[in-house]
């Protein structure tokens, strides 16, 4: 997999770069907007993680140049502006996700995976109506999930969440993430207000079961599948 | 408050004060004019009468009773003056000469005495009587101008005094009512200032009177004021954007060292919590840029109309698993309602009141939506002492002075700039027992 990083401030910039190499992308980086654009412009990447502001070539120019010529390729746009109507501006320019800075580098990790690891070329996967995990089954449907032969009753939000996570399984998905995918708002939770959520999801959906399917990761969020860490 | 009380306005005593006292001196200095001119005609009334009985006596004396009778019949006669009036009548009381018709009762029959006395026709005379040889009386008078001239003056000086207030008063109430209008302009600059829009200031007059040069010195009292308030404002964010920056460098290298190391337990768990420490402080940045932003009216205020009730709905959603896991009841009483506004942010000015509540309160919280759009959240805590209550939603006030309870005192000032973004008040009161705060569509 290959990553594109394009970012001005050296000390994140070599940050990301290796952090990104440890987890096994092939990286490249590069100081500014020109060298971004012409680098997301000639050569193949998977992914691109792109800083909003940067010295010659905005970020979102870059972005709505790329989206311009059909490069498809899915971009991780980081800002230091972190207001919902910076996040709308960006992910209305093309971005695919949006990370506010300062981030912590378990929430870059887990989005470049998500976005790497999302079905391309079509939403026909997306709207699999039928989503497994091991013994696990949801019917996004008939709203109904069963764990081997036991039904388990959810609320709508608890719905949500579960489907998300089943979506990303085996992936780690942060408590933001999960905040921003299933309720939809974006903000700060100080309190360990998503926890407590899970907590009860995993009550219904491990219950006498002989393995768990949610685990917790720590400090960084969530997984669901069957091999733990 | 929308009528004045009059009573209480110094420019309404003032309109009513400045033509009183108009009034009353215009009349206190007319008084002795009126008096010295009704003595004077009084005098002028006696020295004519002096002069035409000296005539008369010399007549009588010179040419007898015969002489003085042909003389009052010529001087009647010849009407120089119509005022004049003469009667003169023998011991018996018969008329010898003269115009009246009888002695008149209120004269007494005594040498050289001054009498007032009515003629026929109702006026007032005065007239002076002789006793002359041989028991007959003369008296000479004069139809006194005093009752006319009395009446005719005593009407101009009234009128002129109240011709002088009903004047001053129209002055006065131009006047006054010309200064309440600048003033009440002012007030509303001053009231304006102080809701927040600190680079207001007063409006000045182009003609420079004293009122602009008042209100010059509070402009510049405004603009010191409006530097300060900037200045502190700006030193906490930039403290917290100059602060990011090594922040973020130092999480990040606790970061790398906590990813890659294989560290024991004990120095990764101190790697860990420095982390979180960390973020809290990144997050409190976060929260006071915001809140400087919001308060700088750096948001563009969103016209989009949102569904609050679903949004209240949302944050009742998602705090109640937590508010049941820390023993309290989060309970909603909703009504429909939609606003204009930022969804997310409305979300957070909930979160907030949410938490706040969670943290402080006990048993139950009661979040209510009316229709109106009025929002209140409800605690059942111990509440906040009464003197306390206004400085809630201040920034960095916190009503517990041990600063036991967690938190900086961002968080309500932050509901607070989001409700007033929305045109909105976030008030706070006690609801014995328990903390109510309340977020009210502004008129």
């Amino acid at each position: 997999m290959r990553v594109l990083v394009v970012e001005d401030d050296r000390h994140t910039r070599e940050f990301i770069e290796r952090a990104l190499r440890e987890s096994g992308y092939t990286v490249d980086a590069v100081g500014n907007g020109r060298d971004g654009l012409f680098m997301a412009t000639t050569e193949p990447f998977d992914l691109i993680v792109l800083d909003r502001m940067l010295p010659t070539v905005d970020g979102l120019t870059i972005l709505r140049t790329l989206r311009a010529s059909k490069i498809s390729t899915p971009v991780l746009v980081l800002s230091a502006l972190g207001e919902v109507d910076d996040r709308v501006d960006g992910l209305r320019a093309g971005g695919d996700d949006y990370l506010v800075k300062p981030f912590a580098l378990v929430e870059l990790l887990a989005r470049v995976e998500a976005l790497l690891r999302r079905p391309r070329g079509g939403e026909q996967s997306a709207e699999t109506t039928q989503l497994r995990v091991a013994d696990l089954e949801l019917d996004r449907l008939k709203r109904t999930v069963r764990r081997g032969e036991r039904r388990i009753d959810l609320q709508p939000k608890e719905f949500h969440l579960l489907e998300y996570l089943m979506r990303h399984c085996d992936q780690v998905v942060t408590r933001t993430m999960l905040l921003e995918a299933v309720w939809d708002y974006h903000f700060d939770p100080k309190t360990n207000v998503i926890d407590v959520h899970i907590s009860n999801l995993r009550q219904k959906v491990d219950k006498d079961a002989h393995n768990t399917l949610i685990h917790t990761v720590r400090g960084v969020g969530y997984r669901l599948g069957l091999e733990t860490d | 408050m929308a009528r004045p009380q009059y009573r209480r306005s110094a420019f309404f005593r003032f309109a009513v004060a400045l033509p009183l006292l108009l009034g009353a001196l215009s009349g206190l200095l007319l008084w002795p004019i009126y008096r010295e001119a009704v003595d004077h005609i009084r005098a002028q009334v006696h020295a004519a009468i002096e002069r035409d009985s000296w005539d008369l006596e010399v007549e009588f004396h010179e040419n007898g009773i015969d002489g003085l009778i042909a003389a009052i019949d010529q001087r009647q006669a010849r009407q120089l003056d119509a005022s004049t009036l003469y009667l003169l009548i023998d011991s018996k009381g018969d008329i010898l000469a003269g115009s009246l018709a009888h002695w008149p009762a209120s004269v007494p029959r005594e040498d050289r005495a001054w009498a007032e006395f009515p003629t026929e026709r109702g006026e007032q005379a005065e007239g002076q009587v002789f006793g002359l040889f041989g028991q007959r009386w003369l008296l000479v008078g004069r139809r006194s101008p005093l009752a006319s001239f009395d009446r005719s003056l005593a009407l101009q000086l009234c009128w002129t005094v109240a011709a002088m207030f009903a004047l001053s008063a129209l002055a006065a109430a131009w006047f006054s009512a010309r200064l309440r209008r600048r003033l009440r302009g002012l007030a509303q600059d001053a009231e304006r200032i102080r809701a927040g829009d600190l680079a207001r200031r007063l409006w000045l007059s182009p003609r420079r009177d004293e009122i602009d040069d008042l209100a010059e010195r509070f402009n510049r009292t405004f603009a010191d004021l409006e530097r300060l308030v900037d200045g502190t404002r700006q030193v906490s964010s930039h403290l917290a954007h100059d602060l990011r920056r090594p922040l973020q460098a130092a999480r990040q290298h606790l970061e790398e060292l906590a990813h890659r190391s294989n560290l024991d337990g004990p120095a990764r768990a101190a790697i860990e919590s420095s982390l979180a420490e960390v973020d809290q402080l990144l997050g409190t940045f976060a929260a006071l840029l915001r809140l400087a932003r919001l308060q700088a009216g750096g948001f563009e205020r969103s016209s989009e109309w949102i569904d609050l009730e679903r949004v209240v709905a949302d944050a009742v959603e998602l705090y109640t698993p937590l508010a049941n896991a820390a023993g309290h009841q989060l309970r909603a009483k909703l009504a429909p309602c939609r606003v204009q506004g930022d969804r997310h942010l409305w979300f957070q000015l909930l979160q907030n009141l949410i938490e706040n509540a969670i943290n402080h309160g006990h048993s139950d919280i009661d979040v209510e939506l009316q229709a109106t759009g009025e929002l209140s959240v409800r605690d059942h805590g111990p509440g906040v002492a009464t003197e306390s209550l206004p400085h809630l939603g201040e920034r960095f006030y916190r009503a517990d002075p041990a600063r036991s309870t967690p938190g900086i005192g961002i968080g309500l000032a932050l509901a607070r700039a989001i409700a007033e973004h929305h045109g909105a008040t976030l008030t706070f009161e006690n609801a014995e027992p328990g903390l109510r705060a309340r977020v009210r569509p502004r008129k």
